[in-house]
């Protein structure tokens, strides 16, 4: 606790500790002597894999790329990990890199604001000040739990819980289970509590595109393999990358991708939904890929032996124990879990960053968010955001984004050392005409002219501003290493707005 | 995307040549053109590298005209191709993408044409040596049916890449077209000898082997590499059906490479990609 007195100041601070916290740490512990900290509002390290304990979590992008490159692991024990099993390498990752002494945990940030005349970001937070020259936010992109308006929820007589948080405390034994939504925590908590439950209803507003999982344990002589033969994880690596890669034709509408994609989806569920009825239901009526398409083999079971009821239409009002859903029919639960989401295209972080003149970081993204090389904020001197605008993936690893995020912020910190400056910060024009690019890219795909509303979409501006609307390998080749072009660079102190 | 890429029909010497027409052409940005490998058509071979060039590059990609004759000529190929360049994409200077045979051909073409800015040659034949002659009689002497089929798709993919299909994906495999240009072509692929004609080209060139390739095999995308001059050299892990295996890296390298040829030095390996 550092309340009273001088704030505890570093050169550079990072706020979170997921895969884009961690991953900038490790780096700049490996590479720089800079003096760095980062806060984290939880008690341990692991962003989304730490607080997403719902049973069956899992990650829908195979482990050996869904991991730092610069830490590959040859002991993943399945193709694709389970929440626990990421959540460990997280941990591992922070304390072997020696990253523990930096972190400062319960430490929820409460403010940063940038300082012209200092060029620092004074940050307020619940454990004291902090001053830096630098601040990186990698806060998350679903990191805050989207709770509907649903009338007479709160006074539900049962436990009502978020997936994200969820309440081992409550035992499902025999209980009437009621699940909300079809995104991809329902689709794996689903199956999972079908057997512990007494019942499950499933409340289904739109129906997902659902793919084969086909998941496996890798056997112990894969795992040493892989361990044993030189380059055999890189070499993994790099073809599970390409192959998803290959994935982004099915969303810039290459008829022929699509059809193929489509087709699989629908192949599966008609392979294992019989009943032509709960079929139909369960049929979305948008283009595959406009929404996250999910990779299960077991929740169409779940539906199909009628262990879990499909009740196909939102939630609507909640009565005492009675949960009517908007097709009028009412469900009977003593549980009912919130499988709907988060806040990703209004993130909340940015009401708590002002940058210069006392702009609010939310106010600047009234209309969505925006950033240059989807890193970087007009009117907010030395502020890199990580994962946030278009640096999401529909088709591939968020962590590749976010090693290339991290590569292209040690360019710009290189850049500022090369020149003795101590603040950078993106012109509005550059940022515009980032932006105005991406539009352009955006405007082809699924996302936008799929027939669907996501969570990728911003719906005061109906622009795509989660997702980078182009290939993996196009954002590391366009924003992987740091261009100095549309930057102001400048010693410290600034007295006056640019 | 402007869907379906747009057909022509070009007609050169009396023989129809399909041309498959993608993207909008920029006065800033040199057309590509693609030419399909052996038992391939731009149909099977870039249904992904057609579209995804579209969206940036004007793209044509050229079905040749064989012939009806046991042999082709490799100079006849290039002059066909000449000829069809010269009325669908008249005083342009284009990136020219080769794969397999159709690498043979590209770099025919580039040593006796000066429109060529980039010239990108995927899994090519520097010479063909005696395991290409005998892979050819192999074909040649066995009937149209499952073991011909079978062949093919063991020589043309990686072990990898068939180890991860379903049974149902493995038998709908079928990379070779089942008609006379497969043998022609065959045929051309198995007496080639493009080190004479390599020194002429100056076109800075791009050489991509597949180190799993065993049909062309990786060792004459390194002898082409080290014929021509001006050349870079990528390797990606994958058989010779690069492009049903590896679409999306041949198209990162190859859109690295027409925006800037000269970026690598000649001479320069590429690094390999780690993602």
């Amino acid at each position: 606790m550092n309340g009273r007195g001088e704030p505890v100041e570093v050169d550079t601070i990072i706020v979170g500790s997921g895969f884009g916290g961690l991953g900038m740490g490790i780096r700049l512990a490996r590479e720089s002597e800079r003096s760095f900290l980062i806060l984290e509002r939880a008690d341990d390290v692991g962003g989304t894999w730490r607080d997403n304990v719902y049973p069956g979590v899992a990650c829908d992008i195979p482990s050996h790329l869904y991991s730092f490159s610069f830490r590959p692991s040859s002991d993943w024990a399945r193709f694709y990990a389970s929440g626990a099993e990421i959540h460990r390498y997280l941990k591992d990752a922070a304390r072997e890199e020696g990253l523990l002494p930096r972190m400062r945990f319960g430490t929820d940030v409460l403010e940063m604001r940038w300082q012209g005349e200092s060029a620092r970001w004074d940050l307020e937070t619940t454990t004291g000040r902090y001053r830096c020259r630098v601040l990186v936010v990698a806060a998350g992109r679903l990191s805050e739990p989207r709770i509907p308006a649903i009338p007479g929820l709160e006074g539900f007589t049962g436990p009502v819980f978020h997936s994200s948080a969820w309440d081992d405390n409550v035992d499902l034994a025999g209980k009437r289970v009621g699940v909300v939504g079809t995104g991809a925590s329902a689709i794996q908590i689903v199956p999972s509590i079908a057997g512990v439950a007494g019942s499950v209803v499933l409340f289904q507003r739109t129906p997902a595109y659902v793919v084969p999982r086909a998941d496996r344990r890798y056997t112990e002589a894969e795992r040493r393999y892989l361990s044993r033969v030189p380059g055999a994880v890189e070499r993994l690596r790099s073809q599970i990358f390409w192959d998803a890669e290959a994935g982004f034709a099915r969303r810039i509408g290459v008829p022929s991708a699509i059809a193929e994609f489509r087709d699989a989806a629908l192949g599966h569920l008609a392979a294992q939904v019989a009943d032509p009825g709960l079929r139909a239901r369960l049929t979305p009526g948008y283009e595959v890929g406009c929404k996250r398409v999910l990779l299960s083999d077991d929740f169409y079971p779940a539906l199909a032996s009628g262990v879990v009821e499909l009740e196909p239409s939102a939630l609507a009002a909640v009565d005492g124990s009675v949960a009517t859903a908007a097709s009028g029919v009412a469900h009977a639960l003593d549980v009912l879990v919130l499988a709907t989401g988060f806040h990703t295209t209004r993130p909340p972080f940015a009401s708590r960053v002002f940058g210069r003149d006392g702009l609010a970081l939310s106010e600047r993204w009234s209309d969505g968010m925006v950033a240059h090389a989807s890193t970087a904020v007009a009117g907010f001197p030395n502020l890199f955001v990580i994962d946030g605008p278009n640096a999401s993936l529909g088709h591939n690893s968020a962590v590749h984004m976010i090693e290339t995020q991290i590569g292209f912020v040690l360019g710009a910190l290189d850049h500022l050392d090369i020149l003795g400056a101590d603040v950078l910060e993106v012109s509005r024009e550059a940022e515009d005409a980032y932006v105005r690019e991406l539009d352009r890219r955006s405007a082809a795909t699924v996302w936008l002219n799929g027939g669907c509303s996501s969570w990728y979409v911003d719906d005061r501006s109906h622009r795509l501003t989660l997702l980078w609307p182009d290939f993996a390998f196009a954002f590391r080749a366009e924003v992987g290493t740091f261009d100095p072009d549309g930057y102001r660079f400048s010693a410290a102190p600034v007295l006056s707005a640019i | 995307m402007d869907g379906d890429p747009t057909t022509r029909t070009v007609v050169v010497d009396g023989a129809a040549v399909l041309c498959s027409l993608g993207g909008v052409d920029r006065a800033d940005l040199d057309p590509v053109v693609l030419l399909h490998g052996l038992g391939g058509s731009t149909g099977r071979d870039f249904p992904f590298l057609l579209p995804l060039l579209a969206r940036t590059h004007r793209v044509v990609a050229v079905d040749l005209h064989y012939g009806n004759r046991p042999t082709v000529d490799l100079e006849d190929l290039a002059g066909q191709l000449a000829e069809v360049l010269r009325q669908v994409l008249p005083q342009r200077r284009v990136t020219l993408i080769g794969f397999s045979v159709g690498a043979s051909v590209a770099a025919a073409y580039a040593a006796t044409s000066s429109e060529v800015t980039a010239l990108v040659l995927v899994a090519g034949v520097l010479r063909a040596t005696a395991r290409h002659r005998l892979l050819a009689e192999l074909r040649a002497g066995l009937p149209p049916g499952e073991s011909l089929r079978i062949l093919d798709v063991v020589v043309a993919h990686s072990p990898t890449f068939l180890q991860g299909r379903t049974p149902d994906q493995l038998s709908a495999l079928g990379p070779f077209l089942r008609d006379d240009r497969t043998s022609v072509q065959s045929e051309l692929f198995a007496s080639t000898d493009l080190e004479h004609r390599l020194p002429r080209i100056d076109a800075p060139t791009l050489v991509i082997g597949c180190s799993q390739d065993d049909l062309a095999g990786v060792d004459q995308a390194r002898a082409l590499f080290a014929a021509l001059p001006n050349a870079r050299f990528a390797e990606i892990d994958s058989g010779h059906a690069v492009l049903a295996e590896r679409p999306a890296e041949v198209l990162a390298l190859a859109l690295d490479f027409a925006g800037d040829p000269q970026r690598h030095r000649p001479g320069s390996v590429l690094e390999r990609s780690q993602p």
